[in-house]
């Protein structure tokens, strides 16, 4: 058996345990991002270890990897086969569009076949690295380690179980270490080793670490000393400190969705995308249901009406909504393909009219503009319909000339969308003034609670969410205790400060825009799942009419503005002689005042944090200890990347080239190559290169010698000296 | 480097007639080119006399030979001067140690008056018969043999006189190989007779003034005091090193460092010699002999312990 043989043998096992660590990594990503298919990812990554145990040329395993990358994308996703020409140009028009969605970092739009292959390059650059580790490096610590650290984290703190999987990493890991050392050994060694001892050291090695770990397995073991830090972290947290009464402050877990019943809002959401709809439509857009009026300090609903006001369409009837659609641009048209049976249509804004082949009729409910699909007197759900719509414009100039003023004059039939609980706390209305208090138009004001939860510190998180107990104002927590949660806190916290500062306004419930998925006749296919599910708030403004706002923190909704421009640039070019003067001035007192105001609050808020946080910040600066103890004892192994950039900044002078040379008698000195304190440079360079087995420490200490004993600096060459140098330093950081 | 070859040629001269003892040659040139002299301690017959014939051969030097006896005088040594009747005044005759190249053959075999009669001569450099001073024809090398100190019949020299030389070197017996290569070299012919001069005495002249220019860095001063203080300082040493040891091994490191074609001393150098340079002229206590240390394992531990400057100082 030959030398290069034996390697064979061992890389063999090497790889083969390598895939074993690799799948162990792949598991959880699969099982906890629900992706599937682990067999196909399992295929490639034995396909990519062979092809580097064989060292093939990358001509060869570049396009017989992307072939079967393609294979399985088209195998997943679509029923055709791979060599048909339709599933070829599929391919090419998923790297079409995925790519444009990637460059203009439009990072939902990228389809899930493209994700797919994203995750395959991703394994790709893996493997080359872990080829990389074994081939050249001979060193697999860190990607043991680090697997280690996975499993553990992820059973800790997620769902995953790795109970098998941290003995079978252990014990792998254990064996690749072993199998790369006698490799290295193998590759130092003149000769080649005993076929026997090569059999038997494997052997004996295995041996030793399965017999081991199932030793360690199967022995009695103590408890953890340290109790389960995922409760103590969750008590950590804000949320919870808000726990007037300290028991069940979160409810039980509901399931995200559309619901009909919002008396109790709040508690955690499991997520589900379930699909409810598919959307065809060249703009994106929010779908809105309805909307509800009442607010009860604890949830929403239905100012009661005696009957149902309804009124009928015929289909491809013009709607009269309250809020009007645009005029000025052309009507556009989305096709909805519902999944789920609901029996209401999904209402873009500006909505003109529905058409569709089922045999159905309208009927609109005016008071919360939920619109019906009926056949024959009875609610049908129905399954595919055209809407078609035209975004509504507004002014921006209009709207800034809204004044608190023009509240007084308004329709009685609004009155119910001014509503608040008795019990609403005055610290709300408080809030709602202070807010607004800068803010001229009713247009600002609105905007400007609007912006409040963005600027304030609060976070959006839908497994947080308090639900209030007791006499507790839903309201009131969110924006006062808790400062976490969802959409529904945001978008009723808002519709409570507004109507305190006297806007009319009214809580929506229905879909945020979804994913594109796919693409037809050149227009997005946007995939609505139940994780869409949202609520945003309308406000009313006199003069101009309802209005949507996004108060949600990661959501965005654009309402189409008409920013007159031309009247804007007039007030900006002279500000000075237009009578908008007045109000140009004030502002920017604003903003000045916004700025102090901002600089304490940061502190106070500083402080706050500090002080809800200790346990964070304890287990923050521990881990940053332990993190530079780790650091300080690894840092032969950093300190050459540090080492070899800075000194190239250095000039090509003596001065550098001494302070270089003593630095690298100092590594050397950490890698366990000390001179002695008798020992001569020269003859220490000697002893050095022998280590090596090459000539640079030579040349680098009679150049230094030289220059020191002879004083001669003069024709010292530099640049080679840094190469040697460098060449050092890398080989002592390997 | 012209210096270098020169050196070499000498060396190479040597080397066909000496056979696997190129270090000893090597210290023997160092010696020559610092105005040194060589004590040879050795038994009979392993190349001595051999080395330094090819030596002044090399260099178409003078060679002079002395035996020493019991019962030689100090006049044998230095010349005498004769009557002669014809001029009506006396002539003098000179003796053997006024040549280029002496080889005073077992030196501690003779009484201590004969040996202060040659070793005052190797220090100045000059001798003086009947209140007659006369300069000894430079260059002036003188390599002294003695059996060692256990053999019988011998008067050691006294410490002050080793300190003349330079460098105590010890030959040792060849290696059987080497004494084979000896044999089949004397076989037919004896090789020394073929050798030819290499340089000529204004060259080697030359060459002893370029040795003093070989730079000697204060870091390489600070060394050799740091290492003549230990001698003086270390246990087993009962009388440690003079300053003149001090001018020795720098003088003999400027030496070595020209043969190696260096312009300037380096701490190899210095520990190269230090043994060759201080062995004669320390004394030990008598615990040292009681251990079984010889005055060669003292003075490579204090090598070991003794820190090699690598860095200029700071206050420079």
């Amino acid at each position: 058996m030959s030398k290069k043989t034996q390697q064979t043998i061992i890389s063999v096992f090497v790889y083969s345990f390598v895939l074993i660590l690799m799948m162990e990594w792949l598991k959880p990503v699969i099982e906890l991002t629900d992706t599937g298919h682990l067999n196909l990812f399992g295929w490639y990554l034995v396909i990519s270890f062979v092809f580097y145990l064989l060292k093939l040329k990358w001509v060869y395993v570049f396009p017989i990897k992307l072939v079967y990358i393609c294979w399985v994308i088209v195998n997943i996703y679509t029923d055709l086969s791979i060599l048909s020409v339709e599933s070829f140009k599929l391919i090419l028009e998923m790297f079409k569009e995925n790519i444009a969605s990637l460059i203009s970092q439009d990072w939902v739009q990228v389809t899930d076949p493209f994700r797919t292959f994203l995750f395959f390059i991703l394994l790709w650059m893996t493997t080359y690295l872990l080829n990389y580790w074994i081939r050249v490096r001979k060193n697999l610590m860190l990607f043991f380690l680090f697997t280690v650290l996975f499993i553990t984290i992820l059973d800790t703190f997620s769902p995953y179980s790795g109970e098998k999987s941290i003995v079978i990493v252990l014990t792998s890991g254990f064996i690749i270490l072993g199998l790369l050392y006698a490799q290295k050994m193998i590759h130092e060694q003149e000769g080649k080793l005993h076929g026997a001892f090569l059999i038997a050291g494997i052997g004996s090695l295995t041996g030793i670490v399965v017999i081991s770990s199932s030793l360690a397995y199967a022995l009695p073991k103590a408890g953890p000393s340290w109790p389960d830090p995922v409760p103590f972290l969750l008590s950590t947290s804000p949320n919870a400190a808000n726990g007037d009464d300290g028991k069940g402050v979160r409810g039980a877990t509901q399931k995200v969705g559309y619901g009909e019943n919002d008396e109790r809002l709040g508690g955690a959401f499991a997520s589900d995308d379930t699909p409810v709809f598919y959307a065809t439509t060249p703009t994106k857009q929010y779908w809105k249901i309805e909307t509800k009026d009442t607010y009860t300090s604890k949830g929403w609903i239905n100012s009661a009406p005696e009957t149902p006001v309804l009124r009928g369409y015929e289909l491809g009837e013009p709607i009269e909504s309250d809020i009007a659609p645009g005029t000025e641009d052309e009507s556009l048209k989305a096709s909805i393909y519902m999944s789920q049976a609901y029996s209401f249509i999904m209402q873009p804004y500006g909505i003109e009219q529905v058409d569709s082949m089922e045999p159905i009729y309208l009927s609109m409910n005016e008071r919360n503009q939920k619109l019906y699909t009926f056949n024959g007197g009875n609610e049908t759900p129905v399954g595919t319909y055209d809407v078609t719509y035209n975004e509504p414009l507004y002014s921006l100039k209009a709207l800034r000339e809204t004044v608190p003023a023009d509240l007084e004059g308004l329709p009685s039939e609004l009155d119910r969308y001014l509503q608040l609980p008795e019990t609403l706390p005055t610290r709300v209305k408080d809030l709602a003034t202070s807010i607004t208090s800068d803010s001229d138009s009713l247009y600002d004001k609105a905007k400007a609670i609007e912006r409040y939860f963005r600027l304030n510190g609060f976070s959006y998180n839908q497994d947080m969410a308090a639900v209030p107990e007791g006499d507790t104002d839903y309201v009131d927590q969110f924006l006062f205790d808790t400062k976490i949660g969802y959409c529904d806190n945001f978008s009723t916290s808002m519709v409570v400060l507004l109507r305190s500062k006297g806007i009319p306004a009214r809580w929506v419930k229905g879909f945020a825009s979804g994913e594109v998925v796919e693409r037809e006749n050149g227009l997005p296919v946007y995939e609505v799942t139940n994780n869409n599910a949202h609520s945003w708030v309308e406000a009313y403004f006199p003069g101009i009419g309802w209005m949507t706002f996004e108060p949600t923190i990661g959501f965005t909704n654009s309402v189409n503005l008409n920013y007159d421009i031309d009247t804007e640039k007039d007030q900006l070019e002279t500000p000075e002689s237009t009578p908008e003067k007045t109000t140009e001035k004030p502002k920017g007192e604003k903003e000045d005042k916004e700025v102090s105001i901002g600089f304490s609050e940061i502190m106070s808020n500083i402080a706050k944090w500090v002080n809800n946080n200790k346990a964070s910040i304890f287990w923050t600066i521990l881990g940053l200890a332990l993190l530079s103890m780790f650091a300080y004892h690894h840092r032969r192994k950093w300190l050459a990347k540090v080492l070899i950039p800075v000194n190239r900044m250095r000039k090509n002078d003596w001065d550098t080239f001494e302070k270089m040379y003593h630095q690298l008698l100092k590594q050397l000195d950490g890698y366990g190559m000390a001179r002695e304190q008798g020992q001569t440079l020269s003859a220490y360079a000697k002893y050095v290169d022998a280590g090596f087995g090459e000539t640079h420490m030579r040349k680098l200490t009679a150049a230094y010698e030289k220059g020191l004993y002879g004083n001669n600096r003069e024709g010292i060459d530099y640049v080679s000296m840094r190469e040697s140098w460098e060449n050092l330093i890398n080989q002592l950081s390997g | 480097m012209k210096e270098r070859a020169q050196i070499e040629a000498i060396i190479e001269n040597i080397e066909k007639v000496m056979i696997g003892k190129k270090n000893i040659a090597e210290l023997a040139v160092v010696a020559l080119l610092a105005q040194g002299h060589v004590l040879l301690e050795d038994v009979p017959g392993v190349g001595k006399t051999m080395m330094v014939r090819a030596l002044a051969k090399s260099i178409g030097a003078d060679f002079k030979r002395i035996q020493f006896t019991p019962d030689l005088l100090p006049s044998d040594v230095l010349g005498v001067s004769i009557y002669n009747p014809k001029e009506m005044e006396f002539e003098f005759r000179p003796g053997p140690i006024l040549g280029n190249i002496v080889l005073a053959d077992e030196i501690n075999r003779t009484s201590p008056k004969t040996q202060s009669a040659l070793l005052e001569g190797m220090e100045e450099a000059s001798v003086t018969i009947d209140g007659v001073t006369m300069p000894i024809p430079k260059p002036f090398f003188v390599m002294a043999t003695q059996n060692p100190i256990e053999h019988e019949g011998t008067y050691p020299l006294p410490e002050a006189q080793l300190d003349r030389f330079l460098l105590k070197l010890k030959m040792g017996y060849p290696h059987p190989s080497e004494e084979i290569e000896v044999l089949n070299r004397l076989e037919h012919a004896s090789p020394i007779d073929t050798l030819v001069p290499v340089i000529s005495l204004e060259e080697l002249i030359e060459l002893q003034k370029q040795v003093k220019q070989v730079k000697v860095d204060e870091t390489m001063k600070n060394y050799i005091v740091d290492l003549s203080n230990r001698t003086r300082q270390d246990t087993y040493i009962y009388l440690g090193v003079s300053p003149r040891a001090s001018i020795a091994l720098m003088r003999a490191s400027q030496g070595l460092a020209l043969l190696n074609g260096r312009e300037y001393v380096t701490p190899d150098d210095i520990q190269y010699l230090m043994p060759y340079v201080f062995g004669h002229r320390v004394i030990l206590r008598p615990e040292a002999r009681y251990d079984g240390i010889s005055s060669e394992e003292v003075l490579a531990r204090i090598v070991k312990r003794t820190p090699v400057p690598i860095k200029r100082k700071v206050s420079q």
